[in-house]
């Protein structure tokens, strides 16, 4: 029992990560119907700028709390600003000159951004594997006999601040309503006086800054940054918004954290589901072949309604 | 479309198709770049052809091994004592009267790469090649050296490497069947070890190693409680070992190489486990210890080289490594032997031919920092089977015992 615990604890943090980089996934899809190929880089691009900021300022892990609160800060905003920055510029560049042309142009456009981020940074940064610092002391607490350490656990809280603030601010503010209005009929916004090139600009640079942030946690999380670290989890984060309803940010968390789970109780368990056939390595065949199921039957994801609208 | 769009848009192809077969072309030239992905010049190059005597000029030797990418190190280390030789013993004129050149390949120890490389080399002329370094990457390699006639001296440690019958090719460490093997007994009677969990990466070198370490644990009493497989690339790792923490094994062995072996040794810590954890050559080094920081603190390693400061030979040649890169080796003693075997079986021989390198070497018993070297009909080491244990004190490899074969 101990050990389920430990496994949905460990899935649980794995699926904060994958949520907070669907959300931007998501929030593009609904805006513009356009995947977002680039996104997984921006998670990248986001951790590895925040490396440099901290290692600009000769950064520790523990200290003084002021000290550690303050490289906190630093890197979250760096790496937020760092993958704002790039999602603008990815929005101005690889998908305003070509907002009317067919879907399928951008899609082959932001892929092209996709392999010059990826390949920028391994130009400038090297291809070698960076050690990133934990910047929260290490421990642990025991919660029963699960051990939970200081950094799974502010992950887990500030992914439940940072998904309860989006969806406050798609909700209760006059820009989310903007953001909301141009989902539903991009038309019928710019008629009501709403300025759509704004508002997209503001979508593509809330999702790539929750998806630097969310590249910050990871460099925490596992102690290494590496440029191909966004092709994966930006496959993964993708596949978890599809499948919670791609448009939705509750779909976006909820196909996260499922797929979180399903990694982390797959590779637990696999081997005594299937009497010692199938052993741990194959817990991503698991997972997806899940997720394959869920699409099956419901094609729109789980939370998916009219498709290709930010839905709350 | 109308015409006009049409015989823009066929125009445009034929640009298109004639850059992409300019740039194939120009790909396929070139030795000494790093590869960055698999490029097309691997088909291309036709048969491999027997290399005679190379013309008056420098003798090739050709290097493959992981440059960049999650072997850099290893393979960076391995090179520089490679050079260190060669440039020495270019500054003393060469070899016959011939300097020697080295032609560098990136193979980022992927199979995938490692095969191009090879045809690469074996179209550049070399007539010697030092590597690949990974049993995974090595064994696909060898029927396209062999048919070559290339003299090949790899430290990759799957038993496999010397059991498909070439003769070409020569291990310069003991295989693991020495590693895997002697290590399972090691853990059972000196680490008091009962019962094991082991992790492998399901690669030639992790999963071949941590068999024979199963084979030999099991044979000396102990129990294995589980085999996991980890992919590489992963970095998650947490939910495997919880499954074995709830086995509540004496030790965790890992297969695998440094890169996912810091990540294992630190979710391991960080979910509260203490078992004895133990990792085999790949593990040694730097690389290990950065990755997986505080937590490697008394992980054992095992390696197939002596600490280096147990031969007069072995503290000059880590002066002369340290004065000249700045840092401590960790597998350039390898690469320094090989290149010292290569240029000894040259000078033997007097001719810069694959064909008499390779006899050369199998017939001779030639000297090197780390010893005496013979070698056996399949290119094994000859007498090989002492593996150093060492442990993780204070940030670096701190040296505990050689593990002699019963």
């Amino acid at each position: 029992m101990e050990t389920l615990l430990q496994q949905l604890t460990n899935g649980l943090v794995l699926g904060s990560l994958y949520a907070l980089i669907a959300l931007g996934y998501t929030m593009v899809y609904g805006l513009l119907q356009l995947f977002n190929f680039a996104h997984g880089e921006l998670f990248m691009a986001g951790a590895y700028v925040a490396l440099f900021v901290i290692s600009a300022f000769g950064a520790a892990a523990a200290g003084p709390i002021v000290a550690m609160v303050g490289v906190m800060l630093v890197a979250f905003v760096a790496a937020g600003i760092g993958s704002g920055l790039l999602g603008l510029a990815t929005e101005r560049f690889a998908y305003r000159p070509i907002a009317n042309a067919p879907r399928i142009a951008a899609l082959i456009s932001v892929l092209g951004v996709s392999i010059v981020l990826q390949n920028a940074v391994m130009l400038i940064a090297g291809r070698r594997n960076k050690v990133f610092p934990h910047l929260i002391p290490d421990g642990k607490i025991l919660l029963g006999s699960v051990q939970i350490t200081y950094v799974q656990v502010f992950i887990i809280l500030f992914s439940i601040v940072l998904m309860v603030a989006l969806l406050m601010f798609v909700n209760r503010t006059i820009f989310g309503m903007s953001i909301r209005a141009v989902a539903e009929n991009r038309d019928a916004a710019r008629l009501m006086g709403v300025n759509v090139t704004r508002v997209i600009q503001l979508v593509f640079l809330i999702g790539p800054a929750l998806g630097g942030i969310a590249g910050v946690m990871f460099g925490m999380y596992y102690g290494t940054i590496f440029f191909t670290m966004g092709f994966v989890s930006g496959i993964k984060a993708f596949t978890a918004a599809v499948v919670g309803g791609i448009g939705s940010i509750q779909g976006a968390v909820l196909g996260g954290l499922m797929l979180g789970l399903l990694e982390s109780l797959g590779a637990g368990y696999l081997p005594l589901i299937t009497g010692g056939l199938l052993g741990n390595e194959y817990r991503d065949i698991f997972a997806f072949a899940i997720l394959i199921l869920v699409l099956v039957f419901k094609p729109e994801g789980l939370l998916g309604g009219r498709a290709g609208k930010v839905k709350v | 479309m109308g015409t006009r769009v049409r015989t823009y848009a066929a125009l445009a192809a034929v640009v298109a198709l004639f850059l992409i077969l300019s740039i194939a072309l120009a790909a396929c030239g070139g030795g000494d770049t790093t590869t960055t992905a698999a490029p097309a010049s691997g088909t291309t190059a036709g048969e491999a052809t027997t290399t005679s005597a190379a013309p008056a000029g420098p003798i090739k030797i050709g290097f493959s091994g992981p440059l960049t990418g999650n072997g850099a190190a290893v393979g960076q280390d391995y090179l520089n004592g490679v050079m260190l030789y060669l440039d020495k013993i270019n500054a003393e004129g060469g070899v016959n009267g011939q300097t020697i050149e080295v032609v560098k390949e990136d193979d980022l120890m992927d199979p995938k790469n490692s095969t191009v490389v090879a045809q690469k080399l074996v179209d550049a002329g070399v007539i010697a090649v030092l590597g690949p370094l990974t049993s995974g990457s090595t064994i696909p390699t060898l029927n396209i050296y062999g048919d070559a006639n290339i003299a090949q001296l790899t430290p990759a440690s799957n038993p496999d490497v010397t059991a498909q019958g070439f003769t070409h090719v020569f291990r310069v460490d003991p295989d693991d069947l020495a590693q895997g093997g002697n290590i399972g007994r090691y853990c059972y009677d000196k680490l008091g070890a009962k019962t094991a969990a082991v992790i492998n990466d399901k690669q030639a070198f992790g999963q071949g190693v941590s068999e024979e370490f199963q084979k030999a644990f099991e044979a000396a009493g102990g129990t294995v409680t589980s085999v996991n497989g980890i992919t590489p690339g992963d970095v998650d790792f947490r939910a495997v070992l919880t499954k074995i923490k709830s086995e509540n094994p004496d030790m965790v062995y890992f297969g695998g190489v440094a890169q996912e072996g810091g990540l294992i040794v630190k979710q391991l810590r960080d979910l509260g486990m203490e078992q004895i954890f133990f990792a085999p050559d790949q593990c040694f080094g730097p690389e290990f210890i950065k990755i997986g920081g505080d937590a490697t603190e008394g992980a054992y390693i095992s390696y197939q080289g002596p600490p280096l400061d147990s031969t007069p030979e072995l503290k000059t040649f880590l002066e002369e490594f340290s004065a000249a890169y700045g840092a401590e080796p960790f597998v350039g003693q390898f690469g320094y032997t090989s290149a010292q075997l290569v240029v000894e079986a040259l000078k033997t021989t007097g001719a810069a031919d694959g064909a008499a390198i390779i006899e050369a070497l199998h017939s001779g018993e030639f000297q090197t920092i780390l010893g005496p070297y013979t070698f056996e009909e399949n290119g094994a080491m000859g007498g090989g089977g002492t593996i150093y244990v060492y442990q993780v004190k204070d940030g670096k490899d701190g040296y505990l015992e050689a593990s002699v074969p019963e």
